[in-house]
C-alpha cells in the first residue's frame, strides 16, 4: 500500500457508502481494510479497495425496495411466483447480481513461482502474539518463519499510541518488538496462510506472485481477533467501520471524522477510544454491558472525557447524509425502573467487538467451544495452548481474548513447551515458568485460569448456553431479557448478518422456521415447558447456510459465523455447540488460478 | 439376531428408507405419496453426503441406451420438480459442450449421435473448431478436433431440491431422524421385522437403502448382503462469483476436466485424477488443486485472475457398470430393497428412480425401464455395456 488510498478522499467527501452490496445493490455499510476482509469486497466484485486504485465494478444494480421481499434469500428459493416466473426471469436475475466481470479483475503477475519454506517452527500472524513466540523460539536456537498477512508486523498495537498495561506505548513496544523479531527471524509479510491439503500445506503472497509450501514441524496459529459487524436494526446503513481500520484511516491516510461512537467497551475497544479521544475527536463509548467491561482501563474512559453509554443497545440507525442518526435505548431487563432514551449523530460507528479468529483450527477439525469469559466461540486447548492435535499450538488473542501483558507471557510458555519437547528446555524450567504464568491468571484474571483449566481437565464448555452478558459476544446476544429479544425480533429484516449474500436475521429465522418444519420455537418458555424446550433439537448452522447462503460468499462466514451462532444461541436459549458452525474450508483467503497454476 | 428396542425411540412405520439425501428423501417422499408410513434414519445430517457435494449438472447423453432411455425420463422428472416441491431448482438447460482432442472419439460421438441419440429424439450438434470458436469464443481451441453439445442437458441447484424433498416429506408426515446411523436390521421367517439405529427403533416390513456411497457398507454390516458399490473420491472446487461468462458445462474429454458456473457467478469445476477406492477423508490435494487451475487457465484462459475460493471432495458411490442398482433380489429378506449405485448421476436420476421404486413397492409391478438396473445383473453377469464412457 503506496499512496493515499481511494476511500479517504471518499470518506472526507462525506461518501461512506464506498461498496455496494451484491444482492441488493444497497450502499453497503460496513467497511474495513484488513486483509482477510478482501473476501467480503470481492462478494460485490471490488478488489484492492483500501489501495490507491481500487478495482470497482462499472454500474451497479440494484434491486427497487418493492421487489427486495422477493428477491431476499430465504423467500427466493421458495416463492411460488418466482417459481412459476424461473425461466424468464432467471437472465435478469444472473445480470441483476452485483459482480465484476472476469475482465475487469485485477491483473496478476505473468509468473508465479512456488517456494517451498522450511521452519522447524512456523508461526501464522505477526501481532504481539506471534512476535513474542518468534522471539522466545529464537532465543532457544530453533528455525523460526513467521507470516503474516498485512504489510507491516505488530497486528493491532501498530496504530495504538495509548498506554498499553505493564508495556507503555502501544505502537512504541510493539515497535521495537517487530524490529528485534524481523532482525533475526525470517518474516513473510503480505503473505496468506491458506491452510491445510493432504499433500501439502500451503499460502500465497498477496501480490499473487508466489505460491509456498510449508514444511514445519511445529505450527503455531496467532492470528488474534478480527472485529466483526455490529448487529442491530438499519445495521446496512453505511458509515459502520473495525476499530483498527478507523485508527489506520486516520493515523496513516488522513481521514478526519469529527464524532465517533466507539461500539465495545472492552480493554481494545477503550484503547481505541481512548486514541480517538486524544486525536481531538468528539469520541462516545457504547456497550450493552453493565459497567465499562475493561478493568484495566476504566479509570481512562473518565479523565480523557468519553462520554459514555453504558447499559445501552443501538435499537435504530438512519445515515442521514451528514451522518449516522443513532437511538440508543437502555437494557431494559425486569428491573430497570429508569428508560433512557438517547439519540446521537456521529460520523462513524466503530465496532471495536471482538471475535477470536478460530478458521484455521477449525480447519484443522480442533473442537471449537464455547467459553463465554474468554471471547465466545474459541479452540479447546491447554495452558500451553497445545491444541492437541500432535504439533499445533495457539497463542494470544485467537485462543481467547487475555490483556497483551499476558498474551506475552503466555507465547513464552508456548515457545518452552515446543523446547522442552525438542529437548532444549529442561521440563522444570517449562513446568516452573508455567506455574508462574498460572499463578499470574489466577491473581488477573482468574475466569481465564478457570476456562482453560476445564478445557485440560476436558470439561469443555459444551454445557454452557449463551450467556445474556458474555464479555465478548456480539452486542445481539448481551439484548438483556426475553422482553428486549423480542423487540430486536420485531426488526430482524432490517438486521444484516451475512453482509458478502445480503442474509438478514430475519431471513436466518425463516430458514429455522423452515427447518423445524413450522414446529415454533418460542424465546418466551412458560413454566412446564421447560423440559420439552430443552430436548427440541435446533438445525444446524450447516443447514440453515444450505438454505440462505449465508456464510457461503468469498468471506467464506468470517464475518458472520460466530456471530450468528452465539445470536441464535441466544435467542433460543440453545447452547452453542448445539448449532455448532458449518465446515470452515479450504482456502483460507481465495487464490488465483494463475497463481496454483504457475507455482508447479 | 438383533437386540431389540435397544433404541431410545420406537416406532411403527410401513417402510424405513436409510439415508437422507436427495435418493432417500425422495424414496421416502413418493413412498408416502403412495399411503405408506415412513421413518428416514440418516446417520450424518441431511444432504450431508454426496447430495449436496456435487457440481449440480444433469444430462440425457449416455453411450448406452439403457441409461439414456433412464435420462431421458429422469431429466423430464428432474426439471419438473420446482413446480412439484415448491423450491426453486434454478433448473438451465445450459447445455453440455464435450471437447474432443482425437478424430477417432469425435467419430465415436458422431456414431453414438446417428444410432441412438438422434433416434430417441435427443441429437447432439457435432461442433467444428471454427462454430466452437465461433459460439464459445472464450475456449482456446488449440488441440481441439471438434466439440459436441448437448442442448438437452443442463443445471440445477442441489441445496434447494434437497430441502424440497425433505419439507415436503415432512408434510405427508414421514419422520426424519438425523445422527441415526443404522446398526442392524431384524428379520424373522425371512422377511423384514424392524430397524434399529443408534437411537430409533422402527417395527416395519419394509428398508430400502439408499444410502448413496455408505450402501455396500450398511448392508453388508446389517445383513450381509453384498453389493458391488464402491465409493471413489471426487474434488471439486469454486471460484469468486463474476458477471456471467461462462454459458455451458464444458468437459475436456481428454483431461476430464470440467468447468461450469452457477448462477450465482461462481465458476465451478475440477479435473478427475485417477482416484483411489474406499472412504477416503474428505479432504484435498495441492495435487489436484494445481491441476484443476493449469488445465482450467489453459482451456479458458481469461479465467487465469480469478481466484479460488472454496474446494471440497465427495464420494462417487461406482458399480462395476457405472450405472445404479434398484429393487431387489428374490434371495434376499422379503421387504428388503436398494436404490443405490448411480456412479455420478444419483442427483440426475434419484428423483425419477425413486418414484418407480415406490410405485414397485405399492404395487409389485416391475416397470419394463428399470429392469436392466435390477440387482441380478450382477450374478448373472448381465452389466450394462458402454458404448463409449462419456
Amino acid at each position: 500500500m503506496s499512496g493515499r488510498p481511494w476511500i479517504v478522499e471518499e470518506l472526507n467527501r462525506g461518501n461512506y457508502g464506498v461498496m455496494r452490496s451484491s444482492r441488493y445493490g444497497e450502499p453497503r455499510g460496513f467497511l474495513c481494510c484488513e486483509w482477510w476482509c478482501e473476501g467480503y469486497w470481492a462478494s460485490s466484485g471490488y478488489y484492492d479497495l483500501c489501495n490507491e486504485k481500487p478495482t470497482i465494478p462499472g454500474r451497479p444494480n440494484s434491486v427497487p425496495s418493492i421487489l427486495k421481499g422477493l428477491a431476499s434469500p430465504s423467500s427466493f428459493p421458495r416463492n411460488r411466483l418466482l417459481i412459476s416466473l424461473w425461466p424468464l426471469i432467471r437472465n435478469t436475475v444472473r445480470n441483476s447480481l452485483n459482480r465484476s466481470s472476469i475482465n475487469e479483475l485485477p491483473s496478476i503477475p505473468e509468473k508465479a513461482s512456488r517456494i517451498n519454506v522450511n521452519a522447524d517452527v512456523l508461526i501464522v500472524g505477526g501481532g504481539p502474539a506471534g512476535l513474542s513466540v518468534a522471539k522466545e523460539l529464537n532465543k532457544l536456537g530453533l528455525k523460526v518463519v513467521l507470516i503474516e498477512g498485512e504489510h507491516y508486523l505488530g497486528g493491532h498495537l501498530i496504530v495504538d499510541d495509548a498506554e498499553v498495561k505493564d508495556l507503555g506505548r502501544g505502537s512504541d513496544f510493539i515497535g521495537k518488538l517487530s524490529k528485534e523479531v524481523s532482525d533475526s527471524v525470517t518474516v513473510l509479510t503480505d503473505t496468506v496462510f491458506d491452510g491445510f491439503l493432504e499433500d501439502a500445506v500451503i499460502g500465497h503472497s498477496r501480490d499473487f506472485s508466489k505460491l509456498y509450501v510449508f514444511n514445519y514441524r511445529y505450527l503455531v496459529l496467532a492470528q488474534g481477533f478480527r472485529e466483526v459487524p455490529l448487529v442491530f436494526p438499519g445495521n446496512g446503513t453505511p458509515r459502520m467501520m473495525t476499530g483498527l481500520t478507523i485508527l489506520k484511516l486516520i493515523k496513516w491516510w488522513g481521514f478526519k471524522p469529527r464524532r465517533v461512537l466507539v461500539w465495545g467497551s472492552d480493554d481494545w475497544g477503550v484503547r481505541v477510544a481512548m486514541n480517538l479521544a486524544q486525536l481531538g475527536i468528539e469520541t462516545y463509548l457504547g456497550d450493552n454491558s453493565v459497567i465499562v467491561r475493561s478493568d484495566l482501563y476504566r479509570s481512562k474512559v473518565e479523565s480523557l472525557g468519553i462520554k459514555t453509554f453504558i447499559g445501552m443497545n443501538i435499537v435504530d440507525a438512519k445515515d442521514s447524509g451528514d451522518g449516522l442518526r443513532l437511538i440508543l435505548k437502555n437494557v431494559r431487563g425486569r428491573k430497570a425502573k429508569v428508560r433512557r432514551r438517547e439519540e446521537i449523530a456521529v460520523d462513524v460507528l466503530v465496532s471495536a467487538v471482538r471475535v477470536p479468529v478460530i478458521d484455521l483450527p477449525a480447519q484443522l477439525g480442533a473442537p471449537i467451544v464455547y467459553a463465554p469469559e474468554i471471547g465466545g466461540l474459541v479452540p479447546r486447548r491447554g495452558f500451553t495452548g497445545d491444541l492437541g492435535l500432535g504439533n499445533v499450538y495457539v497463542v494470544g488473542d485467537a485462543g481467547g481474548l487475555l490483556p497483551e501483558s499476558l498474551i506475552i507471557k503466555q507465547a513464552r510458555i508456548t515457545a518452552l513447551s515446543i523446547g522442552s519437547r525438542e529437548g532444549l528446555v529442561p521440563s522444570d524450567v517449562l513446568d516452573k515458568e508455567l506455574a508462574e504464568f498460572k499463578r499470574d491468571l489466577v491473581t488477573t484474571n482468574s475466569s481465564y485460569y478457570n476456562v482453560i483449566l476445564r478445557f485440560e481437565q476436558g470439561l469443555q464448555g459444551a454445557g454452557y448456553y449463551a450467556e445474556p452478558n458474555v464479555a465478548h459476544a456480539p452486542m445481539w446476544a448481551a439484548a438483556g431479557s426475553v422482553e428486549d429479544v423480542e423487540n430486536a425480533l420485531k426488526s430482524a429484516n432490517r438486521q444484516y448478518l451475512c453482509f458478502c449474500e445480503d442474509v438478514t436475521l430475519d431471513d436466518v429465522l425463516k430458514a429455522v422456521r423452515v427447518l423445524m418444519h413450522g414446529r415454533e420455537i418460542k424465546v418466551r418458555v412458560l413454566h412446564g415447558e421447560e423440559e420439552e424446550y430443552k430436548s427440541l433439537r435446533l438445525p444446524s448452522m450447516e443447514r440453515i447456510k444450505r438454505v440462505v447462503g449465508l456464510g457461503t460468499g468469498p468471506c467464506q462466514g468470517k464475518f458472520c459465523l460466530v456471530s450468528t451462532n452465539l445470536i441464535l444461541s441466544f435467542i433460543y436459549q440453545k447452547k452453542p455447540n448445539e448449532i455448532g458452525l458449518p465446515r470452515i474450508r479450504f482456502p483460507e483467503a481465495p487464490i488465483p488460478m494463475a497463481t496454483l497454476a504457475g507455482g508447479e | 439376531m438383533m437386540s431389540e428396542g435397544r433404541g431410545l425411540i420406537s416406532l411403527t412405520a410401513d417402510a424405513v428408507v436409510v439415508g437422507a439425501g436427495i435418493v432417500g428423501l425422495a424414496v421416502a417422499y413418493y413412498l408416502a405419496r403412495r399411503g405408506f408410513s415412513v421413518v428416514v434414519l440418516e446417520k450424518n445430517y441431511v444432504g450431508s453426503g454426496s447430495s449436496t457435494r456435487n457440481a449440480g449438472r444433469y444430462r440425457v447423453h449416455f453411450g448406452n441406451r439403457e441409461n439414456t432411455e433412464f435420462a431421458i425420463r429422469a431429466i423430464r422428472k428432474l426439471e419438473s420438480l420446482s413446480g412439484e416441491l415448491g423450491w426453486n431448482g434454478i433448473f438451465e438447460r445450459q447445455g453440455y459442450l464435450w471437447l474432443v482432442r482425437r478424430k477417432e472419439v469425435l467419430e465415436n460421438y458422431e456414431k453414438l449421435n446417428e444410432q441412438l441419440w438422434k433416434p430417441m429424439g435427443v441429437p447432439v450438434q457435432i461442433l467444428t473448431v471454427e462454430e466452437l470458436r465461433d459460439r464459445f469464443p472464450y475456449i482456446n481451441t488449440q488441440g481441439i478436433v471438434g466439440a459436441v453439445y448437448g442442448p438437452q442437458d443442463g443445471a440445477f441447484h442441489h441445496d434447494y431440491l434437497v430441502m424440497g424433498y425433505y419439507e415436503r416429506a415432512l408434510d405427508l408426515g414421514v419422520r426424519v431422524y438425523e445422527y441415526s446411523e443404522v446398526k442392524g436390521v431384524g428379520v424373522e421367517d425371512g422377511k423384514v421385522a424392524n430397524v434399529s439405529s443408534s437411537n430409533v427403533f422402527v417395527k416395519t416390513k419394509n428398508v430400502v437403502f439408499a444410502a448413496g456411497a455408505w450402501t455396500s457398507e450398511v448392508m453388508k454390516n446389517t445383513l450381509n448382503i453384498d453389493i458391488p458399490i464402491k465409493p471413489v473420491r471426487r474434488e471439486i472446487g469454486i471460484t469468486e462469483p463474476v458477471k456471467p461468462i461462462i454459458n455451458t458445462y464444458i468437459i475436456d474429454t481428454e483431461t476430464n476436466l470440467y468447468l461450469g458456473q452457477t448462477m450465482r457467478g461462481e465458476i465451478l469445476g475440477s479435473i478427475e485424477l485417477e482416484g483411489e477406492e474406499g472412504f477416503l477423508p474428505y479432504g484435498n490435494t495441492l495435487t489436484w488443486l494445481t491441476a484443476w487451475a493449469r488445465e482450467a487457465v489453459k482451456l479458458v484462459p481469461s479465467l487465469r485472475k480469478i481466484r479460488i475460493m472454496r474446494i471440497w471432495s465427495g464420494y462417487y458411490e461406482m458399480t462395476p457398470d457405472h450405472s445404479h442398482v434398484m429393487g431387489r433380489l428374490s434371495t434376499w429378506p422379503e421387504g428388503v430393497y436398494v436404490l443405490s449405485g448411480f456412479s455420478g448421476h444419483g442427483f440426475m436420476f434419484g428423483p425419477y428412480a425413486a418414484e418407480l421404486l415406490a410405485n414397485y413397492m405399492a404395487n409389485g409391478v416391475i416397470d419394463p425401464i428399470m429392469k436392466p438396473f435390477l440387482p441380478d445383473r450382477f450374478i448373472t453377469g448381465n452389466l450394462i455395456k458402454e458404448l463409449l464412457v462419456i
